[in-house]
């Protein structure tokens, strides 16, 4: 009863293992999402003929239900016939015998394509809608004193967005940490446990091995490890902001 | 007050009429890339749903489609049962959504309108629940259905939807509420009309559009939601339409039939989301930051 629950899981390593991998998938997942969402956001300001068009596209992936999404792109993704794999196969970027879902770190980079295809329209969106914004008198002053494209991008735009790129971060971090339906498709945690997640673990150990206190005592775990990193780099970024004032 | 976006405000229009041709080129090689990865996983769907076994595994593949064979559909329908799940899926979500409309309608009505102790707190708290995963919830969910005997049945189901999307929809429904006029409430008390009647004559027209994108929003959460699904609906008569999906893993995974399958469950929530896209993007948007 009780602590022994928690001593118990504390002890095995596959949870540890777990954490580990939970920490792996979150960070990329949320640095690719960031940069891809960022790039296209910056992209789409710009104007261009037919910017218009794309923009009204780029929900397609967020509407798409995740499973879907997990289907499709293992779909494309399969070893001979998939349309990916193909590509990287005749541009002879891959071995002949490769397959995405033989290694565990193949296997996790595939979801995590995925998964990014499905999360960066967010941050485009928020992104495209806040860059749109940006007072124009900054930018014409800027302009008038001689910035170039990248210090305006450094010293105007930048700052301007950079509170919906931390809400946007938070929100796609919460979700990733929790996202369950892209890897269960993709890979079901497989192969050999090496893309189990906490999440795929929780569901796994609840409704397959029906060890409903380990389900919920992994849960706790897993709350309050979220809870705990959202609130040590809400400090640690208080921290800097401080240190920079003094 | 809604955000439109004027693609005259750009922060990089000033130096739009500077660009030189190597930048033309390599905004428009950008934007194809860009438009590939967004719209190519979808069109592979739809493509896949038209073809067979063998053609789905033919080397190379066909990135063009040779014919419009429905099959994949009859298939879907006539094998593997699809229009069952479509009506269990139609049944959670339509219940769903008129429940968490009402609810969530007076709910957000109440507090912005009514200023009583502990609004704002309550308001607060809502936005924290958005931080709670559903997988962490998965275990209690599990342990209250099996108590109210509801286990595998779909009551299991709409209760937590319920449950999980009041908080968003109040979210989003306060932005409404908050938005309509004072002066119009004020008038109608003035006119004699009690607290009821104000809310129902005279509030309700006035969110009316609001309601409608909300229930839209809610209405596309649950069509596609799979993790609880899947966990507590255990009957094969009962699968909704994501949880559906996995009926297509036997031996081999029949892609022609779940591809088909995946296109039935997706049009509705596209076509929902572009009636509502102006929603979307700049409620949402606001919605998000503040």
């Amino acid at each position: 009863m009780g602590i022994s629950n928690y001593i118990k899981l504390f002890s095995d390593i596959r949870v540890w293992a777990a954490v580990q991998r939970t920490f792996i998938w979150t960070f990329f997942n949320v640095g690719s999402a960031l940069l891809l969402g960022l790039g296209s956001a910056l992209l789409l300001s710009g104007g261009f003929r037919g910017s218009g068009f794309i923009k009204s596209l780029v929900l397609i992936p967020w509407v798409l239900p995740s499973v879907i999404t997990g289907y499709i792109w293992s779909l494309m993704l399969q070893e001979d016939a998939g349309i990916i794999s193909y590509c990287l196969k005749l541009l002879q970027i891959v071995p002949k015998d490769f397959s995405w879902f033989r290694t565990g770190a193949t296997s996790m980079a595939a979801a995590i394509m995925a998964n990014t295809w499905r999360a960066f329209p967010f941050f485009t969106l928020m992104l495209f809608a806040k860059l749109n914004t940006i007072p124009q008198d900054h930018v014409e002053a800027a302009t008038i004193e001689g910035a170039n494209r990248k210090q305006l991008f450094r010293y105007v735009t930048f700052p301007y967005i950079k509170s919906t790129i931390i809400t946007c971060t938070y929100l796609c971090f919460i979700w990733s940490f929790n996202a369950y339906d892209i890897l269960k498709v993709m890979t079901n945690g497989g192969p050999a446990e090496l893309t189990t997640t906490m999440s795929i673990m929780v569901q796994r150990e609840a409704f397959q091995y029906y060890e409903i206190s380990n389900a919920s005592t992994m849960s706790v775990i897993m709350f309050f490890l979220m809870v705990g990193i959202i609130v040590i780099v809400n400090l640690a970024g208080k921290l800097l902001r401080k240190v920079r004032h003094v | 007050m809604s955000r439109k976006t004027n693609p005259n405000n750009s922060s990089f229009m000033l130096i739009r009429s500077r660009r030189s041709a190597r930048q033309k080129l390599l905004i428009a090689v950008l934007a194809i890339v860009l438009f590939l990865i967004i719209v190519f996983p979808f069109y592979w769907i739809v493509l896949s749903s038209f073809k067979t076994f063998l053609e789905i595994f033919e080397v190379p593949p066909s990135i063009i489609p040779v014919r419009l064979d429905l099959f994949n559909y009859i298939e879907a329908f006539e094998v593997y049962q699809i229009g069952t799940f479509i009506l269990n899926s139609l049944f959670v979500t339509i219940i769903t959504v008129l429940c968490t409309t009402i609810i969530s309608t007076c709910a957000s009505f109440s507090v912005t309108r009514l200023e009583f102790k502990g609004s704002k707190q309550f308001q607060n708290f809502l936005k924290m629940t958005q931080m709670f995963p559903v997988v962490v919830l998965l275990v209690p969910l599990f342990l209250m259905c099996a108590k109210l005997n509801l286990y595998g049945t779909q009551g299991s189901l709409i209760l937590p939807y319920i449950a999980l999307q009041i908080p968003v929809s109040v979210i989003l429904l306060s932005t409404y509420f908050v938005d309509i006029p004072m002066e119009i409430e004020e008038a109608a008390i003035i006119d004699g009309c009690n607290l009821f009647q104000t809310f129902t004559y005279v509030m309700l027209p006035l969110a009316v559009s609001g309601i409608v994108a909300v229930s839209i929003y809610t209405f596309i959460q649950v069509w596609q939601e799979f993790l609880i699904a899947s966990s507590f609906i255990t009957k094969h008569s009962s699968y909704t339409l994501t949880v559906g999906l996995t009926t297509f893993h036997g031996e081999f995974i029949n892609w022609g039939g779940l591809m088909a399958t995946s296109v039935i469950i997706a049009v509705p929530a596209m076509v929902l989301f572009t009636v509502s896209q102006d929603f979307f993007i700049n409620r949402l948007a606001g919605g998000v930051k503040e």
